[in-house]
């Protein structure tokens, strides 16, 4: 509520006519419609974290778990693949 | 990350003189392959045409949630992991933005080249596709700016 207050008051500073309009409100404001949409089409789509986590799975699976072999595969140091699959719980 | 036009000069000059590169371009021994994303049929048919005239594989879709399913694609095909060289996509789209697209990527892909095209950036749009590592390119260009731009960023990501 407080953010709402700040940004109507924000907008009535600015403003240059009686009326406040879309274009005086700030951009984050503006952008939110857009935002929500994006979330909405993003739910049909897995996540590209999911995606990465099944591509790291199917690597490791193709190399026979070993790490160096796959780490190369994907294009990761060791080190970042180890990150990762200890992140994705692989 | 430079601007767009910096990049274009940069590439030119390079295109030019550098060995490295011609020795780069003989070396390839597949396409480089492009996924396009713009929503305006004409200009998507002129963008695929002058693309596929430089020797790019050009995948083009029509929309940001068909762009991000045909990169999820790529990532899940056993064949085709990750073998886009470089992405070019509208800042606006309906269903996801362009700029939706390549901030989902970038949470698990820092480095695939990103290049937006947008008849309506600002400062901010700008300065959120840069912080993605991405490049703007602004809308009315020259089909030869966007050649240039795609050999430079397909070769060097």
């Amino acid at each position: 509520v407080r953010e709402l207050q700040n940004c109507i008051e924000r907008a009535v500073a600015l403003c240059s006519y009686e009326t406040i309009s879309v274009e005086d409100l700030p951009d984050r404001v503006r952008n939110a419609r857009a935002l929500d949409t994006a979330s909405d089409e993003m739910s049909d789509l897995p996540r590209m974290e999911e995606v990465e986590r099944r591509y790291i799975e199917r690597v490791i699976t193709l190399v026979g778990g070993n790490k160096s072999s796959a780490a190369r595969i994907l294009g990761y140091d060791r080190t970042t693949l180890y990150r990762k699959l200890e992140r994705y719980g692989l | 990350m430079s601007s767009a036009r910096e990049l274009l000069v940069c590439a030119r000059m390079q295109a030019n003189t550098s060995p490295r590169r011609a020795e780069t371009v003989e070396t390839v021994e597949r396409a480089r392959r492009v996924l396009l994303a713009e929503d305006d049929m004409v200009m998507r048919r002129m963008l695929v045409q002058a693309l596929e005239r430089d020797g790019f594989e050009v995948t083009a879709v029509e929309d940001g949630a068909k762009l991000l399913a045909r990169i999820q694609e790529a990532w899940l095909d056993p064949d085709d992991a990750r073998q886009f060289d470089l992405l070019i996509t509208d800042a606006h789209m309906p269903k996801l933005s362009g700029i939706d697209v390549l901030r989902e990527l970038r949470t698990v892909d820092p480095s695939t080249p990103v290049l937006v095209i947008s008849a309506f950036s600002d400062h901010e749009m700008v300065d959120t596709v840069e912080d993605l590592d991405g490049v703007v390119l602004d809308k009315p260009f020259d089909l030869s700016d966007l050649r240039t731009a795609a050999l430079y960023y397909a070769r060097c990501p």
